[in-house]
């Protein structure tokens, strides 16, 4: 019976191809949807891990500074590290943040290190002999992953120049490539000798020195030997730095992944409707093999088994769909993780078998999963239903649990997420509960369209016109309006949450700049994207040139520099910021939560303060005291108060830049290090004047906005960054959009002797087409006013429950009605355009149908 | 007096899967006056739902001439076809074809709808609306007691009354039944063949009906047979009427 139905299936799909063809694309979009996001999370896990690897082979230690400062480990520290008994091997490792190898028409951006050839096990080192010139490594050769020279047409010994971001052409040196090595399992870093490293980073100092034990040595007597012995730095085990940074983005993956998730779950409904569409067609074929004796399980196995097929073929062109759409989005969401998680741009994508088959095992388990109630209720049906003409198509009767579990778990399900909602201090703190009651939410709200549907069948309007009486058709048939509706509600409910929660923050960010963007006039280094991202990689000190020119002009009342530095606290990065606190204007930055004049009173008196985000993650309040590495260990400080911060989600924290400097002493004989300069213009100044003059003066070593281009530049900044979300809400949308398609279509199909009847009885061609359109409004209708009403509460749940949990960020509520305007317009728009093919092939039946039945 | 329904040589012809043409109707002739009742008797396959197909302008003839009281369907558009069997064409089918989500009298008023009209000629010509037309209807198939009832929960005698009942609702020139009693056992295609017969006559409409049933076929005022696509006279000599 098996090989009968699988020779069947070809002629099965040539008798209705779309049939076939559309499940196995909506089942191709979700993995799609799936592989996508798993791709970029990877790729984004891979820049980062680019930064935090361990890249000596074998290190079992990593000897880092307390302060994330480029070359914060000092270069007398290796040799210390050396002499320590029971170090068989230190490596000392610095990053080239920003590193750009070029030739005369091309250059890229790539992973840099400078290290010491012979003191440690690297990846590029067991390149063939003929690939690698060491001589040429220890002259300044750089050594490039394989894709990276062939993107640059180089090999080895062939010139290209090296320069760091910001630098511009003036910074970049020429060398010749010392080499290639494949750059296998995601390896694709370019390395340079450690002197000639940091001579391009002009700065002395390592970033790290990885340590390998001798054998039989004690890692943690020697860890603490390395801690007695090198003071002022951290010593942590090689795999720490991955974690960490692993969870550094959990929560940016895990919303890529629940937005990924939406639009696995409205392809599920999707392959139930192509499903049952497919069971309509041949629900006299199974009445046939039923009656001849196949029982209820082998035709729900067979049929599962179709399924099954059809998911896997689904599943594989998923792969390519997958890819494009990770490669399309990478820009996007390698400008919100630069942006979110100070991190450089993602260079490329890896296509990795373990995350095809995910994303493919998932698709597969949600079409399963789709299919199993129509497969189930078909091989449940008696064969002289399923053999009875005009009766199977009918919608069965539903048991009063069936009629009454969906809308009453449903119901339970919104009313929880509700509770959580407006009232989230009550609701159960666990990890990822908000997602949780999200995911409880659309859920919820898939399963009422059905009785609201009913709920509405006894209506009689517009019957007198054909619209009107699609309406009805609609209306009375729950069975056949419910899972198109559901699909789009989940859809509907997702645009709009998402939508309401960045138009929030949005306005909240806009707000925010507005109340703490207080200068006219910022100063920062040329090179640095400014503002949080120049305190990220590479610090850019403000020269005592342009110091001295803000200084010198005749605009300028009062400045307000800035010092920043990285440090780590818990395991997780922190802006250490200093402001002159002394300033009148200093507190004007601040958007202080609680006792505004208590806690600028503090800060002024040498206290912190906080960011929101920080304060959330480490639990602090006004009055707490906190201890900095490297600073005040046995003098922890007084925090003064928190302030809301959406500039990062990592933390940071403000205290008065004299005492930073008295804690964080710049290098002997240098002065403490300015990186930005907010500048307060006398009463009546021109500022575009102010910046003019600055410009000219500062030429191009420093970048000069004023207070509205900072602002703009800012709400730019997020944009780009909520862009990656644009992707998947068309995703589901037009999955959603390709739902309710499938579903008219199979009306169409199913309901063909209807059409029939209405031709014999009169309605011409618009007239079945304008049935078919009424339909399509409930269905719409439906969706715009459950999906709707979900949207609110799921927003509420975003900006109240699921930000200040993952993100530690208060939104003020905004609704972008304008942007949800447009979005339901894009809903009627693109549910009318997913109608048009079926009302029009329904139009072209003719009444010669009516041989069939009704 | 002049007919309801004149089919003048009609042919019609399949093309078949190898190409060959199949000719289902060969230069068939007929003529239906008002009040007139005429049956058509013939084998499974033998064209007679196809007759009736053409006679509603359903389907094109391959050839010859079909005309609808005044109109010759050839010359009509597909939305003037579908408008004239709205209003002049009256259809009753073996498997009843009702819609099973409507009620029974949203499916007697469902030829209005689609027409959009709102009164009907009641029995002195005189205007009646169209919703007091149907429950006159139905009290007259007897189903005035089930009007607000899903139409799927009615039995299969009750289907086809309903069926009648909405054939007749805009007083059509013209009822084309098709094997009206197929579906039906013994008691029930006697209870809906009076129903039809009566209700055609009060009405004096034109009945064309297409069955296997002798005892039906004998109902009619002209018994017909179609034969390797031909048109006879059935069991007697051939009438006025199957020219």
């Amino acid at each position: 019976m098996i090989r009968l139905l699988l020779r069947a299936a070809p002629a099965r799909f040539r008798a209705a191809p779309a049939l076939g063809a559309l499940p196995v694309l909506a089942i191709a979009l979700g993995a799609g949807a799936v592989l996508s996001v798993q791709l970029l999370n990877r790729a984004a896990l891979e820049t980062l891990d680019a930064g935090l690897e361990v890249i000596s082979g074998g290190a079992d230690l990593v000897v880092a500074g307390l302060v994330e400062e480029a070359g914060s480990v000092a270069d007398e520290a290796w040799p210390a590290v050396l002499a320590t008994p029971g170090v068989r091997r230190a490596a000392p490792v610095i990053r080239l943040a920003g590193l750009r190898v070029g030739t005369i028409d091309r250059e890229v951006s790539v992973p840099g290190w400078g290290v010491d050839m012979v003191s440690g096990s690297f990846y590029f080192a067991g390149a063939d002999e003929g690939t690698l010139a060491p001589e040429v490594f220890f002259s300044g050769g750089i050594v490039l992953p394989e894709r990276v020279a062939s993107r640059l047409g180089v090999g080895p010994l062939n010139p290209v120049w090296i320069g760091l971001d910001g630098a511009g052409a003036v910074g970049r040196r020429p060398t010749l490539v010392a080499g290639t090595y494949p750059g296998e399992n995601g390896h694709a870093s370019a390395f340079l000798d450690l002197s000639y490293a940091q001579a391009l980073r002009g700065r002395p100092g390592l970033d790290r020195i990885e340590v390998s034990v001798a054998e039989g040595s004690d890692v943690e007597t020697i860890r603490s030997a390395l801690s007695a012995r090198i003071p002022g730095t951290r010593i942590e085990e090689s795999g720490t730095l991955r974690a960490e940074g692993a969870d550094l983005f959990a929560a940016f993956r895990l919303n890529l992944l629940a937005l990924s998730a939406v639009s696995l779950l409205v392809a599920a409904f999707l392959v139930y409707a192509s499903v049952r569409a497919a069971l309509a067609a041949r629900r006299q074929e199974i009445g046939l093999y039923r009656a001849l004796g196949a029982s209820r399980r082998r035709v729900g196995t067979l049929l599962l088994g179709e399924v099954l097929l059809m998911a896997l073929a689904g599943a594989v062109l998923g792969i390519p769909v997958g890819a494009l759409a990770a490669g399309a989005s990478l820009d996007r969401v390698s400008a919100t993780i630069s942006n979110l998680y100070l991190l450089e741009r993602i260079e490329g994508l890896t296509i990795d078998p373990q995350v095809v088959l995910l994303a493919g095992l998932v698709a597969v388990a949600a079409a399963l999963a789709g299919a199993a109630p129509q497969v189930l209720a078909e091989s449940s049906r008696a064969p002289v239903t399923l053999l009875a003409p005009g009766r199977a198509s009918l919608s069965p009767r539903r048991r009063r649990f069936w009629r009454l579990g969906p809308p009453v778990v449903g119901t339970a399900l919104i009313g929880a997420a509700g509770w959580a909602a407006l009232d989230p201090g009550s609701w159960p703190a666990l990890p990822g509960s908000g997602f949780g009651a999200a995911g409880a939410l659309l859920i919820g709200a898939a399963l009422l369209p059905d009785a609201v549907i009913r709920l509405a069948a006894g209506s009689r309007a517009g019957q007198n016109s054909a619209v009107g009486r699609g309406v009805l058709a609609a209306l009375r048939e729950s069975g056949s309006t419910g899972p198109p509706a559901a699909a789009l509600v989940v859809a509907v409910a997702m645009l709009v949450g998402v939508s309401a929660l960045i138009g929030s923050f949005r306005a909240t960010l806009d707000a925010w700049l507005g109340e703490t963007l207080a200068a006219d006039i910022y100063v920062s280094r040329a090179g640095g994207a400014g503002g949080a991202r120049s305190i990220a990689s590479e610090r850019r000190a403000l020269s005592a040139e342009v110091l001295a020119a803000t200084a010198a002009d005749p605009d300028v009342r009062d400045r307000d520099l800035l010092r920043a530095l990285r440090i780590r606290l818990e395991g997780r990065p922190v802006a250490v910021l200093g402001v002159d606190a002394a300033l009148p204007a200093a507190g004007d930055r601040f958007s202080i939560l609680g006792d505004r004049e208590a806690a600028l009173a503090g800060f002024g008196r040498g206290e912190l303060l906080v960011s929101e985000p920080l304060a959330r993650r480490l639990g602090l309040e006004a009055g707490a005291a906190l201890s900095l590495p490297a600073a005040t260990a046995g003098r922890p400080l007084r925090v003064a108060g928190v302030y809301r911060d959406y500039g990062n989600e990592q933390g940071a924290l403000f205290l008065d830049r004299t005492l930073m400097n008295s804690l964080y002493p710049p290098e002997p004989g240098t002065p403490a290090p300015v990186h930005g300069a907010a500048l307060y213009l006398r009463e009546g100044a021109d500022r575009a004047a102010a910046v003019t003059r600055l410009e000219r003066t500062l030429g191009p070593s420093a970048n000069v906005v004023d207070n509205a281009a900072l602002r703009s530049r800012a709400l730019d900044v997020f944009d780009q960054t909520m862009a990656v979300t644009g992707l998947l809400r068309v995703f589901a949308l037009v999955i959603a959009a390709l739902g309710v398609g499938l579903f008219l279509w199979t009306l169409v199909r199913e309901r063909a002797p209807e059409v029939a009847l209405n031709r014999a009885l009169g309605a011409d061609r618009g007239q079945v087409a304008a049935g078919f359109l009424g339909r399509t409004l409930v269905i719409i209708g439906i969706s715009l006013l459950i999906g709707g009403g979900a949207g609110a509460v799921l927003t509420l749940l975003l900006v109240q429950v699921v930000n200040p949990a993952w993100f530690g960020w208060t939104l003020t509520l905004h609704w972008p009605l304008e942007v949800l305007a447009a979005q339901a317009a894009a809903v009627v728009l693109a549910g009318l355009l997913a109608a048009v093919l079926p009302a029009r092939l329904a139009s072209r039946l003719d009444a010669t149908a009516l041989r069939q039945e009704i | 007096m002049s007919p309801v329904l004149e089919l003048d040589r009609v042919v019609r012809r399949y093309t078949q899967a190898d190409g060959s043409e199949l000719t289902i109707l060969d230069s068939v002739s007929l003529g239906i006056g008002k009040g007139e009742t005429v049956s058509v008797a013939g084998r499974s396959g033998s064209g007679k739902s196809t007759l009736l197909h053409i006679a509603a302008g359903i389907e094109i003839p391959s050839e010859g001439t079909v005309r609808l009281g005044e109109r010759d369907l050839a010359g009509l558009s597909d939305p003037e076809r579908s408008r004239l069997r709205g209003r002049f064409v009256g259809l009753v089918f073996q498997f009843f074809h009702l819609v099973p989500y409507l009620t029974v009298r949203e499916n007697v008023l469902l030829p209005a709808r689609i027409a959009r009209v709102h009164e009907v000629p009641g029995e002195a010509e005189d205007p009646t609306e169209v919703g007091a037309a149907a429950d006159r209807l139905l009290a007259a198939v007897g189903l005035e007691g089930r009007a607000r009832e899903p139409a799927r929960r009615l039995s299969g005698g009750e289907m086809q009354r309903t069926a009648i009942a909405r054939a007749l609702l805009l007083g059509p020139a013209l009822l084309l039944a098709d094997e009206p009693t197929g579906n039906l056992d013994a008691r029930g295609a006697g209870t809906v063949a009076d129903l039809l017969f009566r209700l055609v006559r009060d009405r004096g409409a034109g009945l064309l009906l297409a069955t296997h049933d002798p005892e039906l076929a004998a109902r009619a005022d002209t018994r017909l047979r179609l034969r390797g696509g031909r048109l006879f006279a059935d069991e007697r000599p051939p009438s006025s009427n199957a020219r």
